[in-house]
Formats: C-alpha cells, structure tokens, sequence
C-alpha cells in the first residue's frame, strides 16, 4: 500500500472513489465503519447496484456533473437528510447528518470522482436543539402568560397579516372586541384570585367555541380580549359573537356585583375591515373598541357591530 | 405547396439557432418568426402555419395563452413548446393542455423532436 | 472587454436563461415545489458600476457564494443576494421557521448547496453549448460589503451580471451572478460568442 492510500485510509472522514462507469474503485475504513448493515466490500461493484435508491437523486446528479461537466457539487445535511445509508459511531443504529462534498479528478486521461463525506449529527442535533429553545422564547414573549393566548404583540402582528391576506385574496375580514362586564366589581369583591379564575374560564369556554381554524384569540389588556375572523363577512360575524355571548351568559359563573345579571357575561363590539379605504389595523381596532363601549351603553351582555357607518345587530334568529 | 414553420421566441439568437437547425432537417420548409404571443396570433392567422415553436416565457403575450388563444382555431396545425424551463410541473402543464414540450438548448434532436410530433399528427 | 453587439448579448443571456432553466429544475426537485422564473437580464459594468448597482450605498452586508474557475475562461463566479429578503429562499427550502437575522450554520451549508446548484447550471450550460472546458473549484460563503466582495477585479476589466429572478412560494427571489474575468479571458469569452454565432448565422 503506498503511503497516499495510507493516509486515505486513516482519515476520520468518508472517502469513496468511482470511475467514470460508477464502479466504486477505492472506500476507506472511515466509510466502510459507517455503512454498519451494508456489506463493506463494496469495492469493484457499481455505485448505483450498491445504493439503488439514490438512482436520480441529487447525490446522483452530483456525481454525474462531476464525471460529465467536470464540475464539483456540495450537498449540505439540511436539503439532503442521510443521502449515504451511513449510521453515527459504535452500534448507535442512528442514521448519520452528512455533509458531502463531490470532486472531478482527472488521473492519467482518466475521469474520477471523488466523494468525501463528513458527520455531521453533532452540529445538526445542536441546531435543533438552539431552534427549540429560539421557539419556546418568541412564544413566551407572544403569549399571554396568564390564559395562553397571543399577548397584544402578537395580536398586532397577526392582524397586519390577516390584513394583508384580506386585500391580496379579496376575502371579509372581521374583527370582534370584548370584555367582562363589570369586571372591576368582580374583583373587588371577590378579589384578584378570582378574577385570573373568571378569565381562564372565559378564555378556554372561547377558544373552545374557536376551533375553526384560522379564527384567532389574543387578550388585548385587562378583561379586554379580541379575536379576528378572516373570511367572514360583518354579519356573520356579528353572529358569531352572539352565539359567544350565550355561551359565557350559559356557563353561569355567579357575579354578585353585576348590573347586568347575576352571572358573568360579556359586551362585544364587532367591525369588518373597510376594503375600499384600505382601511389601517389602528382605525379597525377603533371601530370595534367603539362599537364594544356602545353595547356597554346599551346596557352591557349584547353584541353590536360597525359597517359601513351603520350599527348592526345580531340576526333575529340568534337572539 | 410547401409546408410553414412558426417559430416565436422573444430572443433573436434562439430564432436563428432554431431556423438553422430546422432548416437543415427540413428543406422544404418554409419558415416564418414572431416575437411574441401577440405577434404569433397575427402570424399564424396570416400563414396558417402546419407547425408552431413557441418560447413559453415571453413579454406581453407567453407563448402558452397564445397556444391556447390559437389552438382551436386552427385544428390541422402542431402545436409544440420550446422553453428552458425545464421542470417537471411545468411539462406536465403543458402537456395536459394538448400542447407539445420540448427543452432548450435548442440541438439537432431536440428539433427532430418536434418534427416527429408534426408527422405522427399528419400521416 | 471589448463591447459585445447586441446580437452578442442576447446569445448570452439566451445561455443564462438555459441555465438557469436547469438550476430552477434541480431545486424544484429538493423542493418538490414548483420553482417560477423569469428570463434572465444581462449586464455588462465596470466593478465600480457594479458595486452601484448592487448596492448603491454600499452600507450593506451581502451574503454571496463564490467559486473560482480555470480552463478556457478563468475567474471567479459569485452569486449574490443584495436583499435580506433573498435569503428567505433557503428559509423556504428548508421550512424552517426562525425569523433569525443570520443564518444558522445548517442554513448556512444549505445557502453554499443552493448557489452551488445554480453555479453549476451555468457554468455546465456555458461549457455545452460554446464547446468551452474548464474546471472550478468548490463553492466558498462570504459575507460582506459590496466593494469587498468585488474587489479581486482590476479597476479596467468589466464584470458580467446577471439578474436572475425566481419565485418560491409566493415569494420573489432576486439574485446576481457576477462573473470576474481574469486577463485574456474577457477576450475568449468574447469570441467563443462570436464562433457561437457564426455557427448559427445563416
């Protein structure tokens, strides 16, 4: 053995040889260890009988341009997960990251292709790890931490989005503002305890109700909350928040200091987005907080919606 | 008479590349350019082409609308796409319209294809 | 170089267009997504023209990926993406969803595969279609301002830019390949276009 293939040998790197027929001329031990359940002597038979899955694939094109264009190709670990069946060390049987780099070289008027493999299963497993962690993070800081839902943050992000689909795909947008009715008594009565228990139980009764998808709820501040309905039109809307209006009024949580009724309810204001004015997410927002306080003057548990300049009621069949 | 080839294309070079090479398989022929889609339509209404070889990426009208505005128009005529975009999807596009495919670089068999298509469509 | 006709020009980006045709094949493939693109524009500038062009205030930081050649041309191919937008393509490719502002190494390795699948494209189709050979070396990230990433190029060479345009998803991916010339090779460039056209002048 001369002293080049020696050194090939002991490299802490895979390293496979073809020639211009895709006969494998040349594995080294590095290699041959990672192909743990293929027989290693895969020297002297073609590439493609040995591997005939990857006929057509990338690593075969690859190889291909190298041989035909002269031309080397890197194939990176994240557009190509285990192109090689090649597992990670000892009997671990966990298929191995691979980062392959695919070399034309020409030796005595002959073409051969170079195909040089490294592990790397740490730097991708670190990766993943570091990406879990980046999301857990930008969620904490987009969700309320005392019902689980989008924070006022989130809500303002998602609204510009659901904006921008409504005017590209020419869908209604709507929005729906609602809160407690008489909250703050509620609290002081009972006091704060109480409060966060009401709010959770209004919160998950609503997101119940909300499994549609798409349909999204964020608190906005205190007992104020939101949701925002894309592709759906005001007086659906409107009707939505009704049936959401019974549904709290139906949970009969006691409230002994309601003005309203004995138990909690909600008041709801509800605005469709103004596509001819390319109305902004802040005057959206405005309408529905203002179409919120004129069901709250109205004498709060009822739903009133704003379009067009007009305030709109429930259907009679919801009410 | 003689047969009428239309080649559309938006670049000169591809023009000329292609009537080259037809006209060395296919002397007889008469050739004839646009190009765009717009200019196709005015072509073929004119000369009533028995082949048509259309770029598909092109300005104001792409060759595929064109195919398509043309097509059942003009029943006896071939209706084949010459493009780079080589994809997969967009062949089968293509093809699922009733419209022929075949890719650039612009060689001897690539445009031997399209006269196959022609002559299996005028026996 | 000296200053190629139009006729010239338009056999160049007729090449460029078969390349990149074949580039947006082969990632469709690792996407499994349709890849949309546009006919590739041309231009011929001065390395200052270029770096104007490619950022005007030169105040940014570009990501490019660059891989050198020999043979019958010699030089460097770079692919560069001037907006931060652009490097949502390997985002897309990869589904991940980080809003990160630099790239993770994994994407990172991808972005190298990427420009290195373009490249290629080119630089095979090149080679086909004008008989030319040469070999090249495999692809290299870099980060940096314009005029660092230019800056191999002597003052008085030109520098080939190619815009290319691909959509993704709904997404608009705009690139630029800008080949650096070493020496004679602006000259056989030049008439390896012009023996092209010989060939297919009537």
């Amino acid at each position: 053995m001369q002293l080049f293939e020696k050194v090939l040998q002991n490299l802490h790197s895979g390293i496979l040889i073809l020639d211009s027929n895709l006969t494998i001329s040349f594995t080294n031990h590095w290699l041959e260890a990672a192909l743990q359940d293929k027989n290693p002597a895969i020297k002297g038979y073609s590439f493609l009988d040995c591997f005939p899955h990857l006929k057509d694939s990338r690593l075969h094109a690859a190889i291909n341009d190298s041989l035909k264009n002269n031309l080397p190709s890197f194939l990176s670990p994240g557009l190509n997960r285990y192109p090689l069946p090649l597992y990670q060390g000892g009997n671990s049987r966990k298929p191995m990251d691979q980062l392959i780099r695919v070399s034309p070289i020409i030796n005595a008027d002959q073409t051969y292709c170079m195909i040089e493999v490294s592990d790397v299963s740490t730097m991708v497993q670190r990766e993943l790890v570091l990406n879990a962690m980046t999301k857990k993070f930008s969620g904490l800081a987009l969700t309320d931490e005392l019902t689980n839902v989008a924070n006022r943050r989130q809500f303002n992000i998602m609204l510009d989005q659901e904006i921008h689909y409504a005017s590209r795909d020419g869908k209604p947008l709507s929005l729906i503002f609602l809160d407690i009715d008489s909250f703050k008594p509620y609290n002081d009565t009972l006091g704060h305890q109480s409060g966060d228990l009401c709010l959770i139980q209004v919160i998950n009764a609503l997101r119940k109700r909300l499994r549609r998808g798409g349909d999204q709820l964020a608190r906005y501040g205190g007992d104020e909350f939101c949701i925002i309905l894309p592709n759906t039109s005001i007086q659906s809307a409107v009707d939505t928040a009704e049936s959401l209006r019974i549904l709290i009024q139906e949970l009969a949580i006691p409230h002994p200091d309601s003005d309203a009724a004995e138990c909690v309810t909600i008041s709801i204001g509800v605005a469709c987005w103004n596509r001819a004015n390319v109305e902004s997410s802040s005057s959206l927002v405005l309408r529905a907080d203002s179409a919120l306080y004129r069901a709250k003057q109205a004498g709060r548990n009822r739903v009133v919606g704003h379009d067009s300049d007009k305030w709109i009621k429930p259907s009679p069949a919801q009410e | 008479m003689n047969n009428t080839l239309l080649i559309v294309d938006d670049s000169r070079v591809s023009r000329m590349i292609l009537s080259k090479v037809f006209s060395s398989l296919a002397s007889d022929w008469t050739v004839i350019e646009a190009e765009n889609g717009e200019g196709a339509i005015q072509q073929a209404e004119k000369h009533q082409p028995s082949l048509i070889i259309m770029d598909l990426n092109m300005p104001l009208l792409n060759g595929l609308d064109a195919a398509l505005i043309l097509k059942p128009k003009m029943p006896n005529t071939t209706f084949v796409i010459l493009t780079a975009d080589i994809q997969e999807s967009s062949k089968a596009k293509v093809n699922s319209l009733g419209i022929h495919f075949i890719e650039k670089p612009i060689t001897e068999s690539v445009v031997q294809q399209a006269l196959e298509f022609w002559s299996t469509e005028h026996v | 170089m000296s200053d190629m006709n139009a006729l010239e020009l338009d056999a160049l980006q007729e090449i460029f267009n078969v390349g990149v045709g074949r580039a947006a094949s082969s990632l469709s493939q690792l996407t499994n997504e349709p890849i949309s693109m546009s006919v590739p524009v041309i231009h011929m500038l001065s390395p200052q023209g270029a770096s104007e062009f490619l950022d005007p205030h030169h105040d940014r930081i570009l990501t490019c990926i660059s891989q050198t050649f020999s043979g019958s041309f010699s030089g460097n191919a770079l692919l560069i993406f001037p907006s931060v937008n652009s490097l949502e393509i390997v985002r897309l490719m990869l589904g991940s969803e980080m809003p990160l502002e630099q790239l993770s190494e994994v994407e990172q390795d991808a972005m190298c595969e990427i420009g290195n699948i373009i490249l290629n494209a080119c630089f095979s189709t090149i080679g086909g279609m004008l008989s030319e050979h040469f070999c090249c070396q495999l692809p290299v990230l870099k980060a940096g301002y314009i005029t660092d990433i230019l800056n191999q190029t002597s003052p008085n060479k030109q520098v080939l830019i190619v815009q290319i345009q691909m959509g993704l998803e709904k997404h608009n991916i705009e690139g630029f390949l800008a080949f650096l010339l070493e020496n004679q090779s602006e000259e056989c460039l030049h008439q390896a276009i012009k023996q092209f056209l010989t060939k297919v002048e009537a």
